[in-house]
């Protein structure tokens, strides 16, 4: 299936670069990157085609029913007409469907994985924990997962409330967290980028703005990545930014969020040690920067109003900018 | 007799010497005496009428302003979709705004204009004056019509539900949905489960039971074979959705678990049950659009249609196989593969039964020569639509593919391609093919042709777009998107598509209004050539005389047919008792049996109505005693109109046509309203089944069931509670050998043994639930609990109906109303006495066997 | 035609749909069970459990089906017409054929999977 599955890769790329110009394919389906991705872009192409042929007939046969002499279309105008293309057309056709629907999905199912990462569905963020083989925790953070090319990796999906889906386009289908169960999807990424994904189940006020990037990089710099996540992040290295840590904590954001190496130390929102290096604030709603951050800090539930995180609208002018500063750092 | 083949194989018998069942000309003032009882009241008393074209027509009415306002909130929520970021309309609107769209178009709307049309038209396709049960029907649509106009008024109070049209758990319980949103939900559409099933009774038994003589299975039109199995897949889908809504609304009231992980439930109970209702729910409303193209096809095609019967065997595979693919919905969950891959397997199994009508529609278009008016286009578009929605359906039934396109705007493309494409469609077509039997004008071919251009290419443009949208990660029900994401231009194209087609309905509307003025008697007329029976001359009173057919073209192979009728050459070309009769067939051969005695106007619908919508929203704004009052009152409003009715033998048996001397009354299963409870008995069926499913799938989830610190009942309890059933059935089954021997031993004996068996089933009901509570276990504490109690509930709520129906019973005995002869009323009764002990006797069995078997 | 035959003529018009109905509901409730239950891991013949029962409803299905198949097409039994030019009896019987294929054909797909897809995750 090898020669095909290329072939489907580059229709996909070519079609859709020609329909559709200039889009965003950093959360799509029709840009399969992942080892789930391509085996369903496969089957998605026979199934277009294969519909696309079907429905072209049906026109034509239309047509030439309605429009054309008798004559021409007499032919059609039987029992035996109904029951060869109602019938056996769609018996064969849909026997092979089948078939090969079953085939990928049992492939889907039957990847072995050498890395684990538990990610809980919260409204409306998502808490990552890269887990050991023993379970235990090696690596929290929230709203952002990097992963290795070429190494399947095995996401346990949990929620902490209601029911979201766990869903990356160019990597893999979606796969619901459910309270009470714990469901697992395993695959690979094929090509290193950064892509997007976002949640799938209606789960409240902000399933429009609950989503993460998901990063997939060479093992080398996936081990950098890691090594450097799993330490403390440095000390303030100016009076402002140690201004900013003293006010982070005692506002009381570390009631809330955890900064390792500091006394915040709350299990509640995004473990916040590395905000720094993240793409996104807010569950892939704004990007990262002293501006975003000071705006998320004084006016979320402005800026995402029901979710969880208040609006500390207290902090104004230079507290504010020091706060922010201070996450900004830490990298 | 001659025999003669027909186009498609099938054979017809045509009577070559024709001789009619009554000779003319008709006595004097016969023709008076039938309009007398069948006049409509005058004035505002119209409101008591239950004569099904008016009925039927209100009730499109109001199905066709719900379908405007739900569209409304459609382009409302395309305009906020225009552009990225956009502040029109907030999240919490917006999340409301998709819900209630959802809801009233699936169930406000879909439902209802298809049991509307079948209200309307099925009476007269089948050749009869009235459905069965013409009391129920006003009450069904009065119901419908105060309930789903106040539901739409939640928008304006800031209380509309906001959960999605299928409110998942546990978003929707009392901890993420605090508040009365989703209780409005859950209670609002409480009344359209009503209106629903009403309406599905009456159909199934007026298919069976009031059809022309002569009208044998093979000659049923189509669109009554879609009606029927609509109507039967209501009887068996609803309960679950029922049952669904009621466990909801009790976890979120007062806190039984059944959804709550943390308690032993579990979410995926309120997703099978959802499920297994909402996927026959498309389907139920597929297959009458399905019909009427059939019924519309031949006629603009001017040929019969090709396949007539591979089209009923299609509508019937439809209807049963779609009852196998509900977890289609729930590929996304984490459920075992190879479960998926069955229901894999059947969805597209459905897909056969699809293609065999397609190609029967084309091949019947072949067959003839197709005019291009506006219903033919509408149908023409439809099959081309509906074949794409079919298609990408497909596509979505092959599991990995939907783990993509689940939730995003592929699966909207699909759904909307089907429903607005396999449903809107047709009924498009349908108004426009039908109007002329009740208007004097037919709409206007000009603007007819305006409105399908732009309905057609507004739905393309809005819908087709999103196939891409939803692969470009675009999830649903979101109520803005970043810029970032790109997905702008296809959304502008989508919104873009959403105003054309308001404006192709706004001029719809436009013409409707300033063409449609009411008229049977004086309507536009047979203007498409057409040759069922619907189309034929009819007065307040359906035709003059009731038809005998032999073809399933009547008005093609017997032309002078309406005149026929008129002169009175059919059956019953007057009336026998002086009231509102029927002439009730046989459901095989169509032979006459007897006449039944229709129920004319009454105030007791409408008032029921009202009070029964009044207890609905009472008992959602936590209103609870004005709730029961409400809710008694509507009891009594209903007891009032059946006091009126099981009249008896009002006369001996009389001529109605041909050799036939019929009685005016008959009791026992050939008796109408016993196949009515029949049907009723099979929805409760349904959902005791629903519920024992869900007993079981709890049990499932659980590790330990019944789970640790319960104890179980001595066996003594179940078994004192099955003998008191069991003893309840006998003595109703004494109290009927009790009425048979009125004569001798007079009333009393029948009198006392319904009493006494109504204090047995409290006494069973009772003993079941003390068992239970004296073990200390509650309903609050664990989902096995509350699955219990379920049970016991069940048990309470027909003992309610029981002790009313059984005190109705006795009044009408007290009365005089009651004899071995005049004793339908005790037979509904009795048969639904003993389907509740025979419930409660397998309950008993469940719940006191299969707990002990596992340990 | 005789309307005492009306109920066991109508049963059979979709006896097959039926019987696919009651294959359907039996193969998803044991594959359902066995993977809640743990019971996959167990061989009957060389082949696992639930592709096991599977094989087996199967089989009994399309044996039923089969059957439901040769009365309506061999005209026996319930479906022996009265008159030769009843069309109702025609009419029924013609769609109890058709619908018994279709639903023989539901039957195979169904036990398809089974052959291909891993019973639980």
């Amino acid at each position: 299936m090898q020669p095909f599955r290329k072939i489907a890769l580059s229709l996909t790329s070519a079609a859709a670069s020609l329909l559709l110009g200039a889009c965003n394919w950093t959360q799509s389906a029709l840009a399969p990157r992942g080892s789930h991705a391509e085996a369903i872009d496969q089957l998605t192409w026979i199934l277009f085609i294969g519909g696309m042929l079907i429905f072209l007939l049906v026109v034509a046969f239309l047509t030439i029913a309605s429009l054309l002499r008798r004559s021409l279309k007499g032919w059609m105008a039987n029992y035996n007409f109904i029951i060869g293309f109602g019938i056996l057309l769609p018996v064969a056709t849909l026997t092979a469907i089948l078939t090969f629907s079953s085939v990928v999905l049992n492939t889907i199912h039957s990847a072995q994985p050498k890395m684990r990462i538990e990610v809980t569905g919260e409204q409306f963020w998502w808490r990552v924990h890269y887990l050991d083989e023993s379970g235990t925790i090696k690596l929290a953070t929230a709203n952002e997962i990097r992963i290795p090319v070429g190494t399947p990796v095995e996401f346990i999906l949990k929620t902490q409330d209601v029911i979201h889906s766990f869903w990356v386009p160019n990597f893999a289908g979606k796969l619901d967290m459910i309270p009470g169960r714990v469901t697992k999807l395993t695959f690979s990424a094929t090509t290193p980028g950064i892509y997007r994904g976002q949640c799938a189940e209606y789960c409240g006020a902000q399933h429009a703005l609950m989503a993460f990037y998901i990063v997939a990089t060479t093992s080398r710099e996936f081990e950098g990545w890691f090594a450097q996540q799993v330490g403390n992040p440095p000390e303030p290295t100016t009076p402002f930014l140690a201004r900013g840590q003293q006010l982070f904590l005692s506002f009381g954001c570390g009631s809330c969020h955890t900064v390792r190496g500091t006394l915040a130390d709350g299990r509640f929102g995004p473990d916040l040690t590395r905000v720094g290096t993240r793409l996104s604030i807010g569950a892939g709603t704004f990007p990262v920067n002293i501006g975003t951050l000071a705006a998320w800090t004084s006016s979320a539930q402005h800026l995402k109003p029901g979710n969880a995180m208040p609006s500390f609208g207290n902090l104004q002018g230079e507290q504010l900018r020091a706060i922010a500063a201070y996450m900004e750092s830490l990298k | 007799m001659t025999v003669v083949y027909g186009r498609d194989g099938d054979r017809t018998t045509k009577r070559s010497n024709v001789r009619f069942p009554n000779t003319v000309p008709r006595p004097q003032g016969e023709i008076e005496r039938l309009r007398v009882p069948w006049a409509p009241p005058r004035g505002w008393r119209i409101f008591s009428a239950v004569n099904n074209t008016y009925v039927g027509l209100t009730y499109i009415g109001t199905a066709l302003i719900i379908f405007v306002l739900a569209g409304v909130l459609a382009v409302i929520m395309r305009t906020q979709l225009a552009v990225p970021e956009n502040t029109l309309v907030g999240h919490s609107l917006y999340n409301q705004l998709f819900t209630m769209h959802g809801t009233m178009m699936m169930f406000l709307f879909a439902v209802p204009i298809m049991e509307a049309f079948g209200v309307l038209l099925l009476p007269n396709i089948l050749g009869t004056r009235e459905l069965p049960f013409p009391r129920l029907s006003a009450y069904s649509l009065w119901v419908y019509a105060f309930g789903g106009l106040a539901f739409f008024s939640t928008l304006f109070f800031g209380v509309a539900p906001d959960g999605g049209w299928f409110m998942y758990t546990p978003l929707t319980d009392a901890r993420f949905s605090p508040g009365i949103k989703s209780d409005m939900w859950l209670l609002g559409i409480g009344f359209i489960e009503i209106a629903a099933i009403a309406g599905a009774i009456e159909i199934m038994v007026g298919f069976a039971k009031n059809r022309a003589p002569g009208m044998t299975l093979d000659k049923i039109p189509i669109f009554a074979w879609a009606l029927l199995i609509f109507a039967l897949m209501i009887v068996f889908a609803f309960p679950a959705l029922i049952l669904a809504t009621i466990l909801l609304e009790i976890e979120r009231a007062f806190g039984w678990p059944f959804f709550m992980a943390e308690k032993g439930g579990d979410p995926l109970l309120w997703q099978h049950l959802f499920w297994f209702f909402g996927h026959p729910e498309v389907y139920i409303i597929f297959i009458p659009a399905a019909g009427m193209v059939s019924m519309i096809l031949p006629v603009m095609a001017q040929t019969r249609l090709v396949g007539h019967r591979l089209i009923v065997l299609a509508l019937i595979a439809m209807g049963i196989i779609s009852f196998g693919l509900w977890v289609h919905h729930m590929f996304a969950t984490g459920l075992p593969p190879l479960s998926l891959g069955f229901f894999s397997a059947a969805s597209m199994s459905v897909a056969i039964a699809s293609g065999i009508q397609v190609f029967a529609w084309i091949a019947t278009i072949a067959s003839g020569r197709l005019r291009f008016t506006t219903p033919a286009l509408f149908i023409v578009a439809f099959i081309a639509v509906f074949t794409m929605g079919g298609l990408t359906g497909v596509m979505l039934a092959s599991v990995p593919f939907d783990l993509q396109a689940h939730d995003t705007y592929f699966v909207v493309a699909h759904f909307h391609y089907v429903l607005v494409g396999g449903m809107v469609l047709p009924l498009l077509a349908a108004v426009y093919y039908w109007f002329p039997t009740v208007s004097r004008k037919p709409l206007s071919e000009r603007v007819g042709k305006w409105v399908f251009w732009l309905f057609f290419i507004g739905l393309n443009v809005a819908f087709f777009p999103m196939h891409i949208t939803g692969l470009m990660g675009m999830p649903r029900r979101v109520y803005t998107y970043l810029e970032v994401m790109q997905w702008d231009l296809l959304n502008v194209v989508s919104t873009i598509g959403a105003y054309v087609m308001a404006t192709a309905i706004a001029l719809l509307i436009f013409d409707i209004v300033r063409t449609f003025r009411f008229s049977f008697e004086n309507n536009a007329g047979n203007i498409w050539n057409a040759g069922t029976l619907e189309w034929m001359r009819t007065y307040n009173y359906g035709t003059r005389s009731i038809p005998e057919v032999d073809s399933r073209y009547p008005l093609w192979t017997q032309p002078q047919l309406s005149n026929e009728a008129d002169e009175g050459r059919y059956y019953l070309p007057g009336t026998l008792t002086g009231q509102r009769e029927a002439l009730v067939t046989s459901p095989i051969d169509a032979r006459p049996i007897y006449v039944m005695q229709v129920p004319g106007p009454h105030w007791g619908p409408f008032l029921a109505a009202t009070a029964t919508t009044a207890f609905f929203y009472l008992l959602t704004l936590k209103l609870i005693l004005p709730a029961f009052a409400s809710g008694i009152v509507a009891i009594a409003f209903i007891l009032w109109w059946l006091w009126d009715l099981d009249h008896g033998p009002v006369r001996e048996p009389a001529h109605v046509g041909g050799d036939y001397v019929l009685p005016v009354y008959m009791s026992g299963p050939v008796n109408h309203s016993w196949w009515g409870t029949v049907s009723l008995l099979l929805v409760a069926g349904s959902f005791v089944i629903c519920l024992v499913f869900s007993y079981f799938f709890l049990w499932l989830v659980n590790p330990a069931w019944p789970p640790v610190g319960v104890t179980l009942p001595s066996l003594a309890w179940p078994g004192v509670a099955a003998v008191l059933y069991a003893a309840s059935s006998g003595a109703v089954l004494l109290a009927s050998r009790g009425l048979s021997a009125q004569i001798q031993r007079g009333p009393w004996p029948m009198r006392l043994l319904l009493m006494l068996a109504s204090v047995l089933f409290l006494a069973a009901v009772s003993v079941q639930a003390l068992a239970e509570g004296q073990t200390g276990l509650r309903p609050t504490m664990h989902s096995y609990g509350a699955m219990v109690y379920m049970f016991v509930a069940l048990q309470y709520f027909f003992a309610g109906v029981l002790v009313i129906m059984a005190g109705f019973t006795l009044a009408r005995s007290l009365a005089g109303k009651l004899d071995p002869v005049r004793r339908v009323t005790f037979d509904n009764t009795m048969l639904l006495w003993h389907y509740a002990t025979a419930q409660g006797i397998v309950v008993l069995f469940i719940l006191t066997l299969f707990p002990r078997a596992l340990g | 035609m005789s309307e005492r035959r009306f109920w066991s003529k109508a049963f059979l018009m979709f006896g097959g749909l039926l019987i696919w109905a009651a294959h359907f509901m039996f193969v998803y409730s044991a594959n359902a069970v066995a993977c809640a239950r743990g019971f996959t891991h167990i061989t009957v013949l060389g082949v696992g459990l639930v592709p096991f029962s599977v094989i087996l409803a199967t089989l009994l299905a399309l044996l039923a089906t089969g059957y439901l198949l040769y009365t309506a097409l061999s005209w026996s039994g319930p479906l022996r017409g009265e008159a030769n030019d009843d069309p109702a009896s025609a009419f029924l019987r013609q769609i109890t054929i058709v619908l018994t294929l279709i639903a023989m054909i539901a039957i195979v797909w169904n036990a398809l999977p089974a052959s291909i897809v891993t019973p639980c995750t």
